[in-house]
């Protein structure tokens, strides 16, 4: 065994609080080895995040730590004050949560980079500009000298990400923690990330704890894993092995919940976790998932099993593993969906729509922005249109547009093939039970001073006509729908889970009926196993009434996992259309292509080579001529893309993309590295991948 | 046993939370406290007040003695009997004041910062101009053209609280205006009225709260200034403004008529303002 850079044993930390002790690790013994990446994997509230704290020693001083961490032989949580200061950010440095937070927007960055090099090795002047350009340089952020008299908030999400970690990595530390980098951002974004953690790990030899809830992002990063549950590591081995074969039931579990790009539609159904992670304030009695968990047996009820080795490679904490490692993680068969477009009525058609703002200049003049740029496109009674794209593709413009919400510019919208007016004060009655909307926040999506059942009572009197004790039964009976016991409604919102907040403004949406639902990212604030269960509940409603849902998303797996109909959207255009199967099989749009190969699968042995987009999207506000793709676009043919918009041509039943690129010219996006492809479920029969080429 | 009924119902309770979490503050107890003495002052003057308060009954301008217990006045009348009853006036005007500016300041503010556009301008627009107004000189034209009453004084310190009420409601109802339950009411087609005093009103409570308190520690200094100018209760009747002024050309007589009002009225605004600050920490959510 190479040399272990840290060592933690036993390592528990409570933290006292007003409403008593809140177990956040309950005993965990991990070793992270020189130069590898660790993944650290698992829902909110287990534990992750002070893992990563107790790795700099900084866990607040209402901690309560027992056990050992040790760092190159020393231990961690013995250290005085100086010795804490010293090795933090020279021999273990921290990338925290949302980059955006972590740098101060009232100072320039090159201010504040040099401030952290001068602290780190009383580097000054032009010595100290050299080093934070070359760093810069080396998380690719274009132009140093540029940037680092720029401010913060000049900067995109990818960028501000990519400049905490050169921030990180000023010290030159042996151990970089990376606290959820990946969360918030696209997917092209995200790709790029990883892409660049792996190169730091080749190019400067530093070890990488990676904690986060994205499976994906571990899958492609990591080269070993670990599982919490509840303060505990419940699963631990190499990659390959925990997402092949796990052998902890909620790995599996949370497995199953991930929405995947590479399985048919028929081949998958979001499969949620039932109940919740159990109370952190509470001792565990019995193993810590028993209650959720599919497996569970009377002997689990026990103890807490101890994670012991199964493999070389391998470690569980289960007492069943070996009759999980019986099944393999195979895609569910769902139900067969129907999909006949041809002869349904059509609930929602808009043609030509326009948003645009007036945007005052950052150097003087103003200009005029186009969110939404001539966009049509129409949905069927029953059909599930999702549309996708990177943020400020204007996605969410168009279903604030479609609601009324921000009237639109020009353009025409129909509801149930009736004209309506762009703006929602001045549309008729019948058209708020015809169209409801899911709200992307769940934080503000119920009224924070209102019982948390309220808004779907007023839904149920306004939209359902129900009156009297007919608007209790129906409120309890959405309640149901969406897997909530009645009750809820009489608690704060603030006391409900983000998961449990969205099924309510679900509930809501549902109540009168509506033949058209608008759901604006309804989930990308949640953690897989929450989303699943969300999306699960929705499709079961929408399914039920026969609803059609317009379904705005930038997660691709989702959108495998429900869409009928898929529109591509960039800079406020549709770049390609078309059924779910057919754009998911190509030919894809160039964009469409650098999305679907920038998706993160969780299997190491799928990991697609991708192109990473060039560039941030370029300036919405700019004017734009011919293609609105061609700065970034991989496959620019010349200069007829810079002066010619592209014609939409056809490339199949339904099927249209947007490019000057002739449609057999086209690549299909999937094309799985050579000598790579390992089938991950040889015995079940189920070939993944014959699955979507057969389509 | 709580029933479905109950969701339709109000919003979540407020008061209770925040007078425990005052209940655990010294300071804000003691302000109680002292406030407390003042209320009952008020209420129990006609039977603890030694004399009648206009009555001429020893001789001016005494010193405290077992006779008149804080001294007696420029005219002869005993300075705790004019103190006790004085407290009438200040404990109704203040409170009847800044009530009735929060409720037109909340008013205009939740409209305003809802409907935002050309209606929101022009309201703001007036609302700046009225703060541009130093707040004496506002008070001293209302009270000047509509004359010396008590009303008008109600009337002048509601006037000059109303814009800057308006204008922390109206902040806060902008950051809340594109939230997802807002959007949610608009999309099932509920009322103007409706989204202001169901949706939004509740979720301005916290601010509104500590804003009332604040301001009635304000409009309670205000009420002594403007006695003191002359512009409080007319003469004979007792007021602690009024009393402060009368003792001031006797201060180098007996600094007892100056000292008791002027001590009375301190003790009552940093005791609200005590109370205030408690309040403050206790409605954070």
């Amino acid at each position: 065994m190479t040399s272990a850079l840290v060592d933690i044993r036993a390592l528990s930390v409570d933290y006292a609080t007003h409403d008593g002790l809140l177990h956040a690790l309950r005993g965990v013994t991990l070793e992270i080895v020189t130069g590898e990446v660790l993944g650290i994997v698992g829902e909110s509230g287990c534990g992750k995040t002070t893992l990563g704290y107790a790795l700099l020693g900084d866990l607040g001083p209402n901690a309560r730590v027992k056990g050992v961490a040790r760092l190159n032989e020393r231990d961690i949580l013995a250290m005085t004050r100086a010795e804490l200061i010293a090795m933090r950010g020279r021999r273990v440095a921290m990338v925290p949560q949302s980059p955006g937070d972590a740098l101060n927007p009232a100072r320039k960055i090159g201010d504040q980079l040099r401030e952290v090099l001068f602290v780190h090795s009383r580097l000054k002047g032009a010595q100290a500009t050299a080093r934070i350009c070359s760093l810069l340089e080396k998380v690719h952020i274009p132009n140093p000298q540029a940037i680092m008299q720029r401010w913060p908030h000049e900067l995109s999400g990818g960028q501000q990400q990519r400049l905490v970690i050169a921030m990180a990595l000023l010290g030159e530390p042996e151990l970089l923690v990376l606290d959820e980098p990946t969360t918030g951002l696209d997917v092209t974004v995200e790709a790029a990330v990883l892409d660049l953690l792996a190169e730091l790990r080749r190019d400067l030899g530093v070890t990488i704890a990676l904690i986060s809830h994205n499976l994906g992002a571990i899958a492609r990063a990591c080269d070993r894993v670990i599982v919490m549950y509840a303060g505990l590591i419940v699963e631990a081995g190499t990659a390959a092995e925990i997402f092949a074969r796990p052998r902890h039931p909620y790995t599996k579990a949370l497995l199953e919940c991930v929405p995947r790009i590479d399985r048919a539609r028929s081949a998958q159904q979001p499969v949620p976790i039932p109940g919740n992670l159990p109370n952190p304030f509470a001792a565990l009695s019995g193993c810590s998932f028993a209650n959720r968990c599919a497996y569970a047996v009377f002997d689990c009820l026990a103890e807490q099993p101890a994670l012991l080795p199964i493999s070389e490679h391998h470690a569980a904490a289960c007492i069943r593993w070996a009759d999980i490692a019986a099944e393999p993680v195979a895609p569910k068969p769902g139900e067969a969906v129907q999909i006949s477009s041809t002869d349904r009525r059509e609930v929602m058609r808009i043609e030509e729509l326009d948003v645009t703002y007036h945007v005052r200049g950052t150097k003087g003049g103003g200009g005029i922005l186009k969110a939404i740029d001539a966009v049509s496109l129409d949905l069927a009674q029953g059909q599930v249109t999702a549309i996708v794209g990177e943020s400020g593709s204007g996605k969410s413009s168009l279903a604030s547009a479609i609601a009324g919400l921000r009237p639109a510019d020009a353009g025409a919208i129909y509801l149930d093939r009736k004209l309506v007016h762009w703006s929602l004060r001045r549309r008729a009655g019948w058209t708020r039970k015809f169209l409801q909307m899911v709200f992307q926040d769940h934080t503000s999506t119920l009224n924070p001073e209102l019982g948390a059942g309220r808004s779907i009572d007023r839904a149920v009197r306004l939209l359902g006509g129900a009156r009297g004790s007919a608007v209790r039964a129906r409120t309890a009976e959405l309640m149901q729908k969406v897997g909530l016991d009645p009750t809820t409604a009489f608690r704060k919102p603030s006391e409900l889970s983000g998961g449990q907040r969205q099924r309510i403004a679900i509930a809501r949406a549902f109540a009168g009926r509506p033949e058209l639902v608008i759901c604006d990212e309804i989930t990308s604030a949640l953690d897989v196993s929450i989303q699943a269960q969300v999306i699960a509940f929705l499709q079961s409603l929408q399914r039920a009434n026969g609803t059609s849902l317009l379904f705005i998303t930038h997660d691709l797996g989702v959108v495998r996992q429900i869409a009928d109909e898929i529109i591509v959207m960039y800079l406020g255009t549709v770049c390609e259309r078309g059924p779910a199967d057919a754009v998911f099989s190509g030919p894809n749009h160039p964009y469409t292509q650098a999305l679907l190969e920038s998706v993160a699968s969780p299997d190491p042995a799928l990991q697609r080579k991708h192109r990473p987009l060039a560039g941030p999207l370029p300036d919405p506000a700019e004017r734009r001529i011919g293609c609105p793709f061609k700065t970034r676009c991989p496959k620019r043919l010349g200069t007829v893309c810079d002066t010619t918009g592209p014609p939409l041509r056809s490339a199949g039943d339904r099927h249209a993309i947007r490019c000057h690129i002739p449609v057999e010219e086209l690549d299909r996006h999937w094309t799985p590295v050579a000598g790579t492809h390992i089938s991950a479920a040889p015995k079940n029969g189920v070939d993944n991948i014959s699955g979507v080429i057969g389509q | 046993m709580r029933t479905l009924q109950h969701f339709s119902g109000g919003a979540v309770p407020l008061l209770p939370a925040i007078l425990r979490r005052l209940g655990r503050s010294k300071a804000g107890l003691l302000g109680a406290a002292i406030v407390l003495f003042w209320v009952l002052a008020a209420l129990l003057a006609p039977w603890v007040a030694p004399y009648p308060p206009n009555n001429l009954v020893g001789p001016a301008t005494q010193g405290p003695s077992t006779l008149f217990w804080l001294g007696t006045d420029d005219l002869g009348r005993d300075v705790l009997s004019r103190l006790l009853w004085g407290t009438r006036s200040v404990l109704l005007l203040a409170p009847t004041a800044v009530l009735i500016a929060e409720i037109i300041g909340a008013a205009i503010g939740l409209a305003s910062g809802y409907l935002g556009g050309l209606f929101d301008q022009v309201i703001m627009r007036l609302n700046d101009a009225l703060i541009a107004f130093p707040t004496i000189l506002l008070y001293l034209l209302i009270i000047a053209a509509l004359g010396p009453s008590r009303v008008n004084v109600v009337l002048a310190i509601a006037t000059a609280s109303i814009p800057g009420i308006a204008r922390i409601v109206r902040g806060v109802v902008v950051s809340l205006r594109k939230r997802g339950f807002v959007l949610s009411a608009q999309m099932r087609g509920e009322s103007l009225w409706y989204i202001l005093a169901i949706e939004l009103l509740p979720n301005v409570r916290r601010p509104l709260l500590v804003d009332t308190l604040l301001r009635l520690g304000y409009a309670t200094f205000s009420i002594g200034t403007l006695g003191f100018l002359g512009l409080g209760a007319p003469p004979p009747d007792p007021d602690w403004g009024g009393m402060v002024n009368s003792g001031v050309r006797w201060l180098s007589v007996s600094a007892w008529m100056t000292a008791v009002p002027a001590i009375a009225l301190a003790s009552l605004v940093v005791a609200i303002n005590l109370i205030a600050d408690a309040f403050e920490e206790g409605a954070r959510p």
